[in-house]
């Protein structure tokens, strides 16, 4: 009798402690966000917020060989809340799965977004605080409204989030946006108080476009940088590495445009003061190759200094560059984003203790001069 | 008095320490360093583990004057019998206070990350019982069963972050060593406590079978903690850079979702840590759990410890639910680091050596031995 009782008290121990679990979602239950994004109401009071996620029964179907036939291959729904994190949960009124945000690759703000400071600051903080949010999120503005990039659908590929992930990945192809993610952006918003550079993305109507970027200063859109700035950014902050830079050459009558592809950047720093100016110099050493000249002058690259002359139109390309976002950053905006502040504190600290605490009157007042010197390491197959 | 089944070697001891010391402190050490001393967070965790190295040997000489007392008996004989009793029943209760927050943290962790829907009295409940189970048996099984968790713990961890190598940038250390004397201390103190958990030594002694190997097994035990420390807080500090790592709460965790894992399919590695940091906690509540029933039962002279083994459970469990939130947790650890955990590594042995000196206790026992 009393070992019965003991194999009831354990049959039931077991069915009520070793039996599922609160949590499960069965995994077809579940939406894997792929791509977020955030705009305002035409109030600029609440948020709207688009989700766009893969459709996983398809996604399964495909793979087992069932062709897809004709349903969607990925949904987007927007949801107008008054924060983001309602409108994750008040979407689920009307879908029949539950949001996971742990896959998202991209985060979209539209640009009433990014202009309103104290929106944009929520929108921050509850990023930060996200708990299923990957650090690895890629953030972009546009200056449409986000949701009209992720309620489209686009050929190439249907998952936006996906597209916009594999369009990060082959960066070292261009320059014309900077490769930073989620990581980077927050560290610089939090180390600056509120400036950051944050890559621009626009819808065609087939396709999407990542290039150039978005100026933050004081946790507010401050303007847009074009290819030129943009790439004169990227220069002078160390994050070119790759992508080419055209230069004018004398061709057969008029001149034609030459393309010097980077392989290679090495950037040095320095920092001096003198008589109460600081100037900071940047060394940049760039490699590349030429890989179209004019069909004309075969044999001419080997002889003579044609390769000295496009050296030198390159740096002089590059330098007048970095002086449109020099001009961009120091003279117009006055905000600190070639991390000049930053350099002088790691390396120069004695100096920092000084100009630290005013840094933002003292930084328009900053000498800044580029040096640059580049080598034509290749010339492609012909002389 | 103490079974022979129930020591354990001093390699036994230098694992189990480690384990103890490693909990839930590596959620939050980072930032905390980074608080008080910017960039030099490394620097300031090496010397943190040096001063705790010196503590934890100040502690283990004076307990090794007194090779077959636990610290209840021989701090009778040093400090009278009823301010020995006091301490003692302090030490029971910073044991038991070590538990209910770790178990807290860990609820909170595990409830966020992997069971939002479960409640968080079933994460700790469960937590305990299991610590309990194994308690009950005694020192050699908890012992045994750090040394199984030990490499779980370490290898996935030492090679989870390595694919975040990249996006280290080595210029976050810098400037080197620019923070004020003060901050620095106050930095390295801060360090200090994440090495709490090596109190334990002051019982540990007369359980251990070859103690002439112990000096090495203590300095071991806190070098690699220290090197495991600083190993999580060049890759925190390294990515985030320290202005950033401050403003986190639990800045590991973070970096965590920063790991972009070469192999698509396991994009978030946040499940595999989750069950890795279970151990680690996990080791730690077990160990407080049964140093504390330890000073009990010697305190009211039982045989046995494992009487006191279930009884602390549900002490342990409202303790760990008075918090009201995250935010009082922390506020409740930093108040005993503050003044407990001062008290018992560094106030407490300096104390203790002095007065054996000035008495001169102690030299007779070891040379009966």
């Amino acid at each position: 009798m009393k070992r019965k009782l003991k194999i009831v008290i354990l049959g039931i121990l077991i069915a009520l402690v070793l039996t599922g679990c609160w949590d499960k979602i069965e995994i077809e239950d579940r939406a894997f966000v792929m791509a977020i994004g955030i705009d305002l109401s035409s109030s600029n009071e609440r948020y709207v917020v688009t989700f766009q996620f893969p459709n996983a029964a398809q996604i399964t179907k495909g793979t087992s060989g069932g062709g897809g036939g004709s349903e969607k291959p990925s949904f987007a729904v927007s949801e107008v809340a008054d924060t983001i994190f309602s409108a994750s949960r008040h979407i689920s009124t009307r879908i029949n799965k539950a949001l996971y945000l742990g896959h998202t690759q991209a985060i979209i703000f539209g640009k009433d977004v990014v202009e309103n400071k104290d929106k944009f600051q929520q929108v921050l903080d509850s990023l930060d605080r996200s708990y299923e949010l990957s650090r690895k999120v890629y953030l972009l503005v546009t200056p449409q409204k986000a949701q009209d990039i992720l309620l489209k659908k686009y050929e190439m590929e249907s998952n936006t989030g996906a597209y916009i992930r594999d369009i990060f990945k082959h960066y070292n192809l261009t320059s014309k946006f900077p490769t930073i993610d989620y990581n980077k952006i927050t560290k610089s918003l939090h180390e600056t108080k509120g400036n950051a550079i944050i890559p621009k993305i626009i819808a065609g109507k087939d396709e999407i476009k990542i290039a150039g970027s978005a100026i933050i200063k004081n946790y507010k859109l401050a303007g847009w940088m074009g290819d030129d700035e943009n790439m004169g950014y990227m220069w002078l902050t160390g994050l070119v590495k790759g992508g080419d830079v055209s230069i004018n050459m004398p061709g057969d009558g008029e001149e034609i445009k030459v393309p010097f592809n980077i392989s290679n950047v090495i950037r040095r720093r320095d920092v001096k003061e003198e008589k109460g100016k600081i100037i900071y110099r940047v060394k940049l050493e760039v490699e590349g190759d030429i890989t179209e000249y004019t069909f004309e002058k075969h044999g001419e690259m080997m002889k003579g200094d044609l390769l000295n002359v496009i050296e030198r139109k390159t740096s002089d390309e590059i330098k007048e560059m970095t002086q449109k976002a020099i001009n961009r950053f120091q003279k117009e905006l006055k905000v600190d984003m070639l991390g000049i502040g930053d350099y002088i504190e790691k390396y120069h600290p004695s100096l920092w203790e000084k100009v630290g605490k005013d840094w933002d009157k003292i930084f328009p007042e900053v000498e800044i001069k580029v040096d640059v010197t580049s080598h034509v390491r290749r010339i492609g197959l012909f002389r | 008095m103490i079974k022979n089944n129930d020591k354990i070697s001093a390699n036994q001891v230098s694992i189990l320490l480690f384990t103890t010391m490693v909990g839930a402190g590596i959620l939050s050490l980072p930032a905390d360093v980074s608080k008080e001393v910017g960039p030099n967070g490394l620097i300031a965790i090496l010397g943190g583990g040096i001063v705790s190295l010196f503590f934890a040997r100040l502690i283990l000489y004076l307990s090794s004057k007194f090779p077959t007392e636990t610290f209840v008996e021989y701090t009778g004989k040093l400090i009278t019998r009823p301010i020995s009793i006091v301490i003692s029943i302090i030490l029971v209760f910073y044991f038991t206070i070590f538990v209910s927050l770790d178990v807290r943290i860990f609820g909170e962790v595990l409830k966020i990350y992997l069971l939002p829907s479960t409640p968080i009295e079933t994460i700790i409940i469960t937590m305990l019982f299991t610590s309990a189970y194994l308690v009950r048996y005694g020192l050699e099984p908890i012992a045994r069963m750090s040394e199984i968790l030990f490499p779980i713990i370490v290898i996935p961890l030492v090679l989870l972050f390595l694919p975040t190598l990249t996006d280290i940038d080595l210029s976050n250390f810098l400037p080197f060593m620019r923070v004020s004397l003060v901050k620095f201390f106050k930095g390295m103190l801060v360090t200090t406590y994440s090495f709490v958990g090596f109190e334990i030594l002051y019982l540990l002694f007369p359980y251990i079978i070859n103690t002439d190997k112990l000096k090495r097994s203590v300095n071991s035990a806190i070098i690699s903690t220290m090197l495991f420390y600083m190993y999580i807080t060049f890759f925190v500090v390294g990515i985030f850079g320290y202005k950033e790592t401050r403003e986190q709460l639990w800045p590991f965790l973070t970096l965590i979702k920063s790991i972009n894992f070469p192999v698509f399919f396991i994009e978030n590695v946040e499940g595999i840590v989750m069950g890795i940091w279970t151990f680690t906690i996990f080791t730690s509540i077990y160990s407080f759990h049964y140093f504390a029933t330890l000073v009990l039962s010697k305190l009211l002279k039982t045989r046995e410890h494992s009487y006191f083994v279930l009884p602390a459970v549900p002490i342990m469990y409202s303790m760990a639910l008075i918090p009201d939130s995250i935010v009082t947790v922390y506020k409740y650890a930093g108040y005993v680091s503050q003044y407990m955990s001062v008290f018992f590594i560094a106030i407490l042995p300096i104390l203790l050596y002095i007065i054996l000196k000035v008495k001169r206790l102690g030299d007779k026992d070891e040379e009966k031995t």
